[in-house]
Formats: C-alpha cells, structure tokens, sequence
C-alpha cells in the first residue's frame, strides 16, 4: 500500500492534532491532587461558629477542620474514639476532678503569615500565638453566656459543677470538677471537654470565628473564607480543602461527575446518582439524615381547626412516593448507613422530632399517626403553600413544589408556589415548605432553628428572650414567639384562643433546649412534641437520606464516617489512594 | 593516823572560815561540882571586841541534873546562848536558860546527851574584859540554895496563933471565936504552905540517891524546914475541925432539923477526939450534952404528926451514939422513941415490901414479853403466900407508949388491903393457871385465832389479856408467815390468796390497834408480790431472750412462748380493780416491751451479724429468722429496720446515692427447697437530683451462678418500675450480664418519679435455695454529642 504525499500530510496533520490536543490536556486538565474540594451555595457561605448551629450543613461541618478542644471526637473503622486535642487527660480522681494537663507550644493559626498566589500557598512563621488556659476560660465562658443556644452548654453544664478550672499548676496541669452523680470514664469526661476552643482575645459575639487550632486554616479573607491550607503543626495529610461556590445543588453531581470537586456531603434528593455509578472513579458513605422537610403552617391566617385538617390533607406517605418516583424507571434509589436500601418508609416523619431522632427511635416520642380524612369545608379554598428554593435544596424544593400542585396529592386545595425571601420574611403565605438541615438525631434535637428562627433565609437569627422568675430559675420571655419573628408566625404576646397553649409550648420549647438532664429531655421532648401535635403548627413530610460521594483518589478507607457524627471530623485522616 | 592529821585540818578550816573565834580557857574547864571558878586564859580574863562573835566548849556533867552556871559582869554586853551542836550561824538549837532574870548569872541544865557544850557569843555589843566564873551544881543544891530564905520568909509569915486554940473551955469561950475570920486566915496560910510544900517535894524528888541521911548540910536545912511545915499544917486541920464543931453547934441551935441533918458531922469529930487536947475535948461534949436534952420533945412530936406509912425519918442511932460520945446518958423519952422508931420503921418497910411484891409479880404477869408457861401460874402459889406471911402484925404492944399515933392505924389499915388484893390475886392466877395450857396448845397449832376466841371469853382477867397483848401481833405475823412462806416458794396463787384473807381478817383482840400495822404488813406484800411477779417475769423473759436471740428456726413459735406473759396475773390488790390492772398492765408493757422491741432488736442484730458473717452458714434460714423478728419489731430504730429491710426481699431497698455500689442479699421467698427458687428485689430509688424528670442508668453486678446462663436464657423473670412491666425494647435497654461485663446488668433509662417511690423490681428463678449476694449502683446517664 502506497501513502500518497497528501495522505502523509493528512496523517502528519493528525498527529499532530493528537499532539496537540494532549499537550491542551495535560495543560488543562483538572488536576484535584493533594486537595479536597467540596461544593456550597455561593450565596451561602458558611458561618463558622463552634458554639452555635446553622442553618447551612457546612457551617457545622468546618467546625472540626478549624478548632480543636481539649480532645476531639474521632473515628476508626470501629466507631468512636477520643484523640487529644489540646489537652491531655492525666488523672481523675476519687473524689471526681479531672486533672487535664494542657498541651504546650500549641499555636493558634494567626500564628501563620499566610500568603496566597494564586494556587500558590506560601505559610510562615508570624507572630507566635499560644494557647493557654485564658483561651480555655473564655471559650468556656462564652458557652456559659450562649445557655441553651450552645449545646456545648448542655453538654457541659451537665458535667460541670462551675464553668470553671483550678490551674494551671507549674505542670500546666488543671482541675475541673465533675459532678458526683455517676461515674466518670475516660470517654464521659473527654466527650464532655470536646468542645472547640477559641482564643481568648476574639469577640464574644462575632459573626464568624477563623481563628482556631485545628487541622486546615483558613487562606482568604475572611469575608470569604472558602479555601483551606493544612495546619504546619498540624497532622493532616491533605494540603489543601477548598470549598467550591455553584448556583444551586442541581449541578453538584455533574461536577464530581466533571472532577470540578471531588466530595459531595450530600446529593440532590439524597439519593444514588445515576452518573456516579462507577465504583472506579466514586465511592460513597453513608451517614445518619441530616435534613428533613416540612411545611410549617402559619398561625396568623390559618386557625387551628384548619392547620389540623391541612395536617390531615397531606399525606406525607404519598409526597415521599412522589419525591422519589417509588415504583417508576425514574425511581430515585437510596442507602443508609446501616446497609438499607431504597426503605423510603424509614425516612417518613410524624412529629417535629423526625423518626431518624433519638426521641422517636427510643419511642419517648410516640407520635400520633392521624388517618382521619380531611375535613375540607373547614380549609380556605386555596392554601397558599410557598417555598423559597435559592437556599440550598433546589432540586428538591421544585420537585415537592410540583407535587403539591397535583390535585391528586392536594384535593385541589393547595396552589404551591416558588418566592422570593422577601415573601417569606413578610408571612405572605399559608403554609411554608421548609428544609431544616444540618439537624441532629442525637440528644442535641435543636428545636430552635425550627420555631424560633427569624423567618429569613438569608440569616441565621435566633430570636430567644430569656427572663428570671421570682424562684430565680430562668424561663422564655414571651416575646419570643412574636408574629414576625418565626416562620410559625407564633405570637406568644396576642390574645387569643391559641395564647395559653403557645405561651406553653414555647415554655417546653425552652425546657427541652436548656434541660441538661436526660429524663427532663425526654419529657419537655413529650410534651413539645404533644403540644406541637395540639398546636398543628406544620406537617413533618420526610427526611433526606444522608449520602456523600467521594472521588476514588481518595482511599475509601481512610474517610471514617459515622451514624451521627460530623461528615468532616476525621478530614485530617483522608489520604489519597497510593496509586493517585 | 593520816585520817586523824586530815581530821585535825578539816576542823581547823571549818574553825577558821565560820567567822567565829574560839575562847580556851587556861586551866581547862572542869565538869565537877564546886564553887565559882574563875575562867582565865592562862592568868588573864578574855578580852572581847565589839562585832565580833566567840564560842567556849564546856565539858558535860558528869552526873544527870547538874547545872552550869556562868557568871559575869555586864552580861547585857553580850548576845549569847549554850548549845548542845554549834553550827557557827546556820541555826544553832538554843538550850533554855534558867537564871530567874539574875543579870550577873547564866544558869543551862546540862545532860549528857552530847560530850561537850558549846557558849556561843554571837554579838558583842562593846568592847569588854569577860570576867567570867563558872560552876558545876547539881540542880536540888542550887534550887534550894537560892529558895531557902524564900522559904523560910513565907513559913514564917504564915503560922497561925495558937492563943485561942491552947486555952479554949479555958478562958476562951467558944461561943466569942469568930469562926469564919479565923477558918479564912487558916484557909489562906494553909494554901501558902501547901505551896511551898510542893516545892520542896519537887526538890527532894531530884535528890541524889546517897544525899539521904548524910550531913550535907543543905539537906539538914532541907529536912528541918520539912518538918516545921508540916507541924504548922496538921496543926492549921485540927484548929479548923474544932472551929468548924464550934460553929455548925451555934449555927442548929434552936433548930432540930438542921442538928438532926449534922449529928453524923458530931459523931465524926467524936470518933477522931484523940487529935485534941483535953481541955478542947471537954469543951466540945459540953456543948453537945447541952443540946441532947432538946431532942426527944422534937422527935415525939414529930411522930404524932405523921399520917403515912413510909418509914420515920429519926436517926436513933446517931443519937444514940451522941448521947454516948457526948458522955450524957438517954432519957426515958428518947428511949420510947427510939422503940416506935425502930418498930414502925421495921412494919413499914415490910409493908412495903409486899406491896412491891405484889406489883412485881402483877408487873410479871402482865410485862412478860413470852407468854407463860403451862405451870406459871401454879409457880406463884408460894411467891403469893410468902407475899402473905410477909405482912406485918397488927398488934400496937410492939410501939410502946406511941402506940395510939396515926400513922400506926394507917400502916394497920394498909397492911389489910394489901391483904386482899392479895388474895383476888391469888384467884385470877388460879383461873390462869386452868387456862394457859389452854393457850399454849392452841399456840402449838398456831391458832392465834383460837387464842383470841378465848381470851375475849375470859376478857374480865385483865391481867391475862394484857399478858397475852401480843397475840394480835402474832396472830398477824403468822398470816405474814404464811403469806412469806407461799411467796418464797413461788406459789403466786397462794400467797395472793393468803393476802386477800389477811387483807379481810378483822378478828383480833384489838383490831383498831393492829389495823395500820396489818395495812402496812399488806401493803408491804403486795408490793413484794408485784415487784417479785415482775422480777420473776423479767428473769423469765431475759432467760428466754439470752437463751434464743440467736435461735434462728422456727422464729415464730418463739412469740407464742409463755415467756411473753407474766409468771402470774394477778386479781387481787386491797387498792382494787383498777390497781390489779396497773400492776399487770406494768408487767405485761415490759414483757412487751421485750417482745416487740428489744427481743427482736437483740436478735435482729446478732442475726444480722451471724448471716453476714457468713451467709453460706445456714443464711437463708438466718435471713428469714431476721424477716420474722422484724415483723414483731415495733421499735423506731431506723437502723434496725435496715436490718430487717436488708433480709426481706419484699422491702425495697433504698438507693440514695449516684455511683456507690449496693450490696444486697437475696433471700428466696418460697419457704423450702424447691426444684426452682423464687428469688426478689426491690430497690426504691430516691437520689437527690435537680432534674425535674429524673432518669438513671441502674446498674445490677449478678452472681455468677445467676448470669452465667442469660446468653441462652432470659435470667430475669420480670422487672417492673412501680409496678410497669419493663421490657428490652423501646427507650429501655436491659444489658444481658455476660462474662465480659462481669455479669453486670444494665438498666437504662429508668424515668424516676421526682417525688415519692420508685420501686424497681426484679424477680427471677434459681436452682440454688441460699442467699445470693447482689450489687446495685445507680447513676445519671449523660447526654452526649454523638
């Protein structure tokens, strides 16, 4: 066979073109070595505070990359275990104090001068900042000033007899004093001095907290804190954790898909991607239910007859169906942790404590399963039912959006709607579809972020008034649950038939949220969830399955995730597989 | 030798360094009796500085009761004084001196205690030459010596005057002496006398013993001046004693009473006559012939005045003496005075003799502390009889010429009386003598009561009733006795009965009389009775609770034993109904007392203490033994009902506080070995807790034998939480005891009520019948993050 020359030139041209294009690719292919890389809602960025929740998932999540506390809550492959952070458990003794000796040379990250280069990271040494005990009592009275709003303040103030230590000694050593009301293991106590510590020269009541001890430090501004470098004193194996910024969630499986990030903490619909079938380039882990949705009725247009028969009107079980497309090609497949798969029951809620919760898995909250059809005379012709889907759960929020809309879910009765914030902050509707994330199953149920939240999505308020009675114990001020101020529209101040009942379920509301004693826990969570039941304030639908994805350039078995744990609490152990 | 030359050194320095110098007279000082001797050292007198102190050895006497005597000039010039030890200053012991205030003489009794004596000037007070004499005298010699002027200055000053004395009834009439003037001057000088009479006593009581009869011639001065003293003095008593018969003859003239009173002073100065001269004497029986021949007037007279019986107070023998001494001889009269005397004195004095013997055998009878014998009364036929001869006769020859006085018919008329009672006497006695053989076989058979019947039947012999006084007393005392004797031998019964009958006797001689005693004898018995009822109780119920605190089988019967009841319940008290229900009711409350709380408390205890011991040794039965008791236990004692509580596994024990392991025992409920034993707990948990809805994790540690089979089969049968069924399931987790959790049981949460009990109970089955050993710990589970 002869190559006639202009067949060479097409070949040559072709190898070249080949060349060519794997030069480009080798230029501009994504190259994610060394570095985590995990999406969030650009207009979303996480507040970072070790003391409070939020409401975006990954605000929590990055507490344990930022901060230590004096030991941090870890994993292995076989569950939990207590590595020291910045102490060290010496000795406890008969008579139930704790002799910690606190770590020397520990730097807090403005320790670092830390420049930026684009990609590249240029960490020096700065002006050294240490931690010491001064740190550990301002964190400690920080938490004490936050009450019920920390749950570091029920885990604490359960142990503790004072927010207080004696020391430290010449050994650097301090004593706390632990309650003498059980036994104190090892792990007990280390639990309890889990939380995250913070120098003692930040504000009390800043908006975020940066600067921290813990594995990765922040690298830009803070006004945009979303990149990460591994600690120089710290032990992380990865360099770099960089936080990606999307419109909404619906891209995010692309982009693993596309290697633009290489962990998804949760998917759409938290269910199995199709796209991320191959077990070659994604693996996933399962955890615990984070998020669940709800539509929370609005007590200023609807009474409580009508929030009782709505109750009635939606039938969680078929929107769950619905949502997942149960039985059609298109079905939406989910996992657990616990190896089930596609068991869409296992996520239906009943109460405001979803069926994920310590209160309903122990049954100390029994909720009532209504079967009573709707008494429809009773509802307004046309239930305004209004979502805002720009903060987070995009995908998910139009999906159940359009299912509301079908008559055959809503008996014609529900015209659902997508707004803006603005619709929401006034109370411009009957009923609001909600997803609360980044909700714990654990004792620590945060009952706030649901009712006593400023019905504003754009922040983060929680609107608790404290009072002292004559007794000197501490109770909610009415206040509040004013019209405006929770997505309920409760009004705890307004006379009216519904006052006395509101008055008392802010009250157990509270109770729940400050109790540090477990059986005063399960009660208040009785009787919240009963008063809640009496109230109708909102129909509970469902959780997500909690599912991230990561690429296989991690090695799968270095990323310990757990039941309830946080997703990022052992991120200073993720490696990279051996042969990326 | 070198010990004498070292001797010789050391007396030497001690002379030399006391501040004292030593005078040695030259010649040496002799201890022999002479006269002054001058002291010279060699032919000059010493020579004393002023300031400066001195001492002088003098040898001791060579016989007892010498002195030495120093005499000087100017001895107030010196401070100084004999000792028997000279200790140059520290504290000499000073001998007494005896100079009587002579400023020239120093005079010390010296002995022989010591070889030497030693005069020590401790101050010279100017500068002097020390004239000094000394002597050794025996202590007689120089006593007398410096008194004998003395002596014979005050023997002298008191002779009395003899004038008077030597010439009375002779020229000097009694009748002008005055008595009293001339007995004081005798009174006075004779004590003077006396005086010096002990002197020289005291001086011949220290004569040496070969003074006697030698021709010292002081002591022929001694002997002569003796001798006239004592002449003087017998001669002041004999001129006393006339004075003295003078004067009382003056004083009773005219006064026959008072002479009467004084004839035994007369006769006395007769009887001793011889001490006077002739011509006292003759003066003195003058004088008392003249007042002889008053008497006999006063004397009838006064026997013709006399009305009684008792004997006349005329002393005949006396005058008849005087009549003798005073040389006068008896008229007529007196003689028949002298005759009634004697004679109604002797009828009178019989009279009274029967009139005692009499009422001394009356007195017998009725002051006879034991009652007569069967022939005591037989016995006093010839005591009466001889009460009968003893009368005196009356015929009035026996009187003389005073035979019609008064007093002669009523001793006649008294005699007859006597006579008479006498004889009624004498017929009682009879009617006695038939009656107490009588008494006294009644008496053998201790029927007091018989006694009294027929003394109250022959109540008109007073004296027999009075003699028999006692019967009342011993008719009570043999009651007392019988009552005595049934309550010694322990017959409660009885000796109730017997009081009850002494308590209803009234029969007695004189019951008003021994009424209170009889009260008291009663009282005193029943109080006996009552105190040893409860003291028999007491020793009965301690017996049997010493005897069975530790019995620890068949408990139950144990409160069914006699022990719990009184010894005897009583039904009787002379204070009634209501009495005999206090004095039970005391009883039965102590043996109650005993019953519901300190038996059981003993024997819980030592149960208690014997189980846990060991409570493989018999535990179960211990156990339930402590399970009964405490069902009887009425007591407060919290720490006894723990005990009980302990062994009762129906009694919920308490967990009060968190964290702390609590041993309990199990007992099984059924009451005998069976196949399969049923065994329970409970626990009330009652921790304090700020939580308003309190819940703890309940730990139970299991007996090995308990837990080892729970992996194949559940070990419990059922546990409840005030009475609600708890299950492995839900909220609750009940962990399965393992060997690898050291067969601990888990319960959690267990939801406590706040207020009130928390009863959590376990129920299970064993094949083992004994006492199984439980651990049990609560505490406050936590919340935690995760």
């Amino acid at each position: 066979m002869t190559i006639t020359p202009t067949q060479k030139y097409i070949i040559g041209g072709l190898a070249g073109l080949i060349v060519l294009l794997g030069v480009l690719w080798f230029v501009l292919r994504k190259d994610l070595s060394n570095q985590i890389v995990i999406p969030y809602i650009a207009h979303q960025k996480p507040q970072i505070d070790p003391h409070l929740p939020n409401a975006v998932p990954l605000s929590d999540k990055l507490d344990e990359v930022l901060f230590d506390g004096l030991f941090n809550i870890s994993a292995n492959p076989s569950g939990v275990v207590y590595e020291d952070g910045l102490g060290e458990l010496i000795e406890i003794t008969p008579t139930n104090e704790v002799v910690i000796r606190l770590k020397a040379g520990k730097k807090w990250h403005s320790s670092y001068a830390v420049k930026v280069d684009d990609d590249d990271v240029t960490i020096s040494e700065g002006s050294e900042a240490l931690f010491s005990a001064q740190d550990l009592n301002f964190t400690l009275r920080r938490i004490e000033q936050l009450g019920s709003l920390s749950p570091d303040y029920i885990l604490v103030s359960q142990a503790l007899k004072t927010f207080a230590f004696d020391g430290p000694d010449n050994n650097n050593e301090i004593r706390f004093r632990f309650k003498d009301d059980r036994i104190w293991t090892e792990a007990d106590i280390k639990e309890i001095l889990s939380f995250k510590i913070i120098p003692a020269n930040s504000s009390l009541t800043a908006q975020n907290y940066y600067n921290g001890s813990g594995p990765y430090l922040a690298t830009t501004p803070q006004a945009e804190v979303t990149n990460y470098f591994r600690n120089p004193a710290g032990n992380a194996t990865l360099e770099r954790l960089n936080l990606k910024p999307f419109v909404d969630n619906s891209t995010f499986t692309t982009e693993l898909k596309n290697t633009n990030i290489n962990v998804l903490l949760s998917t759409p619909f938290g269910s199995l991607s199709p796209i991320l079938q191959d077990p070659e380039d994604f693996f996933t882990k399962s955890n615990i239910s984070t998020t669940f949705f709800t539509v929370l009725f609005n007590t200023q247009r609807l009474n409580r007859e009508q929030r009782q028969e709505l109750r009635r009107l939606i039938d969680n079980r078929a929107i769950l169906n619905r949502f997942f497309k149960v039985g059609s090609e298109q079905q939406r497949h989910i996992t657990d942790y616990k190896g089930n798969n596609d068991n869409y029951a296992d996520y239906l809620n009943y109460s405001v404590f979803p069926s994920s919760t310590y209160y309903v898995e122990e049954e100390i909250v029994v909720p009532l399963r209504d079967e009573t059809p709707a008494n429809l005379a009773v509802l307004p012709d046309s239930i305004r039912l209004v979502a805002c889907i720009n903060y987070g759960n995009r995908e998910e929020y139009s999906e159940l959006l359009e299912i509301f809309n079908d008559p055959a879910i809503s008996k014609g009765k529900i015209r659902a709607l997508a707004v803006d914030n603005e619709e929401i902050v006034k109370g411009n509707y009957d009923a609001l579809l909600l997803s609360i994330d980044g909700y714990k199953s654990t004792f620590l149920f945060d009952l706030y972020n649901i009712f006593l939240r400023q019905p504003d999505l754009s922040r983060q308020q929680i609107n608790l008034a404290i009072e002292t009675d004559p007794s000197g114990k501490t109770r909610p001020a009415a206040k509040s649950l004013q019209a405006g101020n929770n997505f309920c529209r409760l009004d705890a101040l307004a006379p009216g038939a519904d006052q006395p009942d509101i008055q008392k379920f802010l009250e157990y509301t509270y109770g729940f949220m400050y109790a540090n004693y477990i059986g005063d826990k399960q009660v208040f969570a009785q009787l919240v969830a009963d008063s809640e039941s009496k109230l109708a304030l909102g129909e509970w639908l469902f959780s997500l399955p909690s599912l991230a994805y990561f690429s296989t350039q991690f090695d799968d078995r270095s990323i310990d995730l757990y039941g309830v744990a946080s997703q990022l609490s052992t991120i200073e152990k993720w490696q990279e597989r051996r042969d990326q | 030798m070198k010990l004498k030359y070292v001797m010789v050194v050391l007396l030497g320095l001690l002379t030399a360094c006391g501040g004292y110098k030593q005078l040695t007279p030259k010649p040496e000082v002799v201890a022999l009796e002479a006269g002054y001797t001058p002291i010279l050292n060699k032919d000059k007198s010493f020579e004393l500085k002023k300031g400066k102190k001195y001492y002088m050895t003098f040898p001791a006497a060579l016989k007892p009761n010498f002195y030495l005597v120093l005499k000087a000039a100017r001895l107030e010039q010196l401070n100084s004084h004999l000792t028997r030890q000279f200790t140059k200053g520290k504290g000499d012991i000073k001998i007494a001196e005896e100079s009587a205030a002579n400023d020239d003489l120093l005079v010390y009794k010296l002995d022989q205690t010591v070889p030497v004596f030693t005069w020590v000037i401790e101050e010279v007070l100017a500068e002097m030459v020390l004239d000094l004499d000394y002597r050794y005298v025996p202590v007689w010699r120089y006593r007398f010596e410096t008194k004998n002027a003395e002596f014979q200055s005050i023997l002298a000053r008191n002779k009395v005057s003899r004038d008077n004395y030597d010439n009375l009834g002779n020229g000097v009439n009694p009748e002008n002496l005055r008595f009293d003037e001339i007995l004081n001057e005798i009174r006075t000088k004779s004590g003077n006398l006396k005086a010096i009479q002990g002197e020289l006593l005291e001086i011949e009581a220290i004569f040496p013993p070969d003074i006697k009869n030698s021709d010292d011639k002081a002591y022929l001065d001694y002997t002569g001046l003796r001798q006239e003293l004592e002449e003087e003095l017998r001669f002041h008593e004999n001129y006393s004693n006339v004075l003295n018969f003078f004067k009382r003859e003056k004083e009773t003239r005219n006064n026959n009473t008072t002479f009467s009173e004084s004839l035994s002073e007369f006769n006395r100065f007769f009887a001793d006559k011889s001490r006077y001269p002739e011509h006292v004497r003759r003066a003195a029986e003058k004088a008392m012939a003249q007042r002889l021949s008053t008497v006999a007037p006063f004397y009838e007279n006064k026997i013709r005045q006399k009305r009684d019986v008792s004997p006349l107070d005329i002393p005949v023998d006396e005058l008849e003496k005087l009549f003798k001494e005073s040389g006068r001889a008896s008229d007529p009269q007196f003689q028949a005075i002298a005759k009634f005397t004697r004679a109604f004195n002797r009828n009178a004095e019989a009279l009274a003799g029967t009139r005692k013997g009499l009422n001394d055998i009356m007195a017998r009878t009725r002051n006879s502390s034991n009652w007569p014998s069967d022939n005591f009364y037989t016995n006093l036929v010839p005591e009466m009889d001889r009460l009968l001869s003893s009368l005196p006769s009356a015929s009035t020859a026996q009187y003389g010429q005073l035979a019609s006085a008064p007093c002669v018919e009523q001793l006649n008329r008294e005699a007859l009386s006597i006579n008479q009672q006498v004889n009624a006497a004498q017929q009682n006695f009879d009617q006695a003598a038939a009656l107490v053989p009588q008494i006294n076989r009644l008496r053998s058979q201790n029927d007091y009561r018989g006694i009294i019947q027929l003394l109250k039947a022959n109540s008109q012999i007073d004296f027999l009733v009075d003699q028999y006084a006692n019967v009342d007393r011993l008719s009570l005392e043999q009651q007392t006795a019988e009552i005595a004797a049934a309550y010694d031998s322990k017959q409660w019964a009885l000796a109730e009965s017997r009081l009850r009958s002494l308590y209803e006797d009234r029969y007695f001689l004189d019951y008003p009389a021994i009424q209170s005693e009889k009260m008291q004898v009663q009282k005193d018995y029943e109080d006996k009775l009552v105190a040893a009822i409860e003291t028999e109780s007491r020793q009965r119920i301690n017996t049997f609770v010493d005897a069975n605190k530790a019995t620890y089988s068949n408990v139950e019967a144990l409160y069914a034993s006699e022990a719990f009841k009184p010894v005897y319940t009583l039904t009787f008290s002379a204070g009634g109904p209501n009495m005999v229900d206090r004095y039970n009711k005391k009883v039965q409350d102590y043996l109650d007392g005993l019953k519901f709380d300190q038996f059981p408390r003993m024997a819980i205890e030592n149960l208690y203490r014997d189980f846990t011991r060991d409570i493989r040794d018999n535990g179960v039965a211990k156990a339930k033994a402590v399970a009964i008791h405490g069902k009887y236990y009425k007591g407060s004692d919290r720490k006894i009902q723990n005990l009980v509580a302990e062994c009762d596994p129906l009694v919920a024990k308490w967990i009060t506080k968190p964290t702390e392991y609590r041993k309990i025992y199990l007992v099984p409920t059924n009451n005998a070995q069976q196949a399969s034993n049923e065994y329970v707990f409970r626990l009330n948990i009652q921790i304090p807790s700020d939580a308003q809805f309190p819940v703890y994790d309940v730990n139970i540690k299991l007996p090995r034998e308990v837990a080892s089979a729970a992996g194949s089969q559940q070990w419990y049968e059922k546990m409840t939480m005030n009475g609600n069924v708890l299950k492995n399931e839900g909220r609750f987790t009940i962990t399965a005891p393992t060997s690898a959790n050291d067969y601990e049981c888990q319960i959690t949460p267990l939801q406590v009520q706040k207020t009130g009990n928390n009863i959590l109970e376990v129920r299970f089955k064993h094949n083992a019948f004994k006492v199984l050993e439980v651990n049990v710990m609560a505490q406050r589970p936590i919340i935690k993050k995760n």
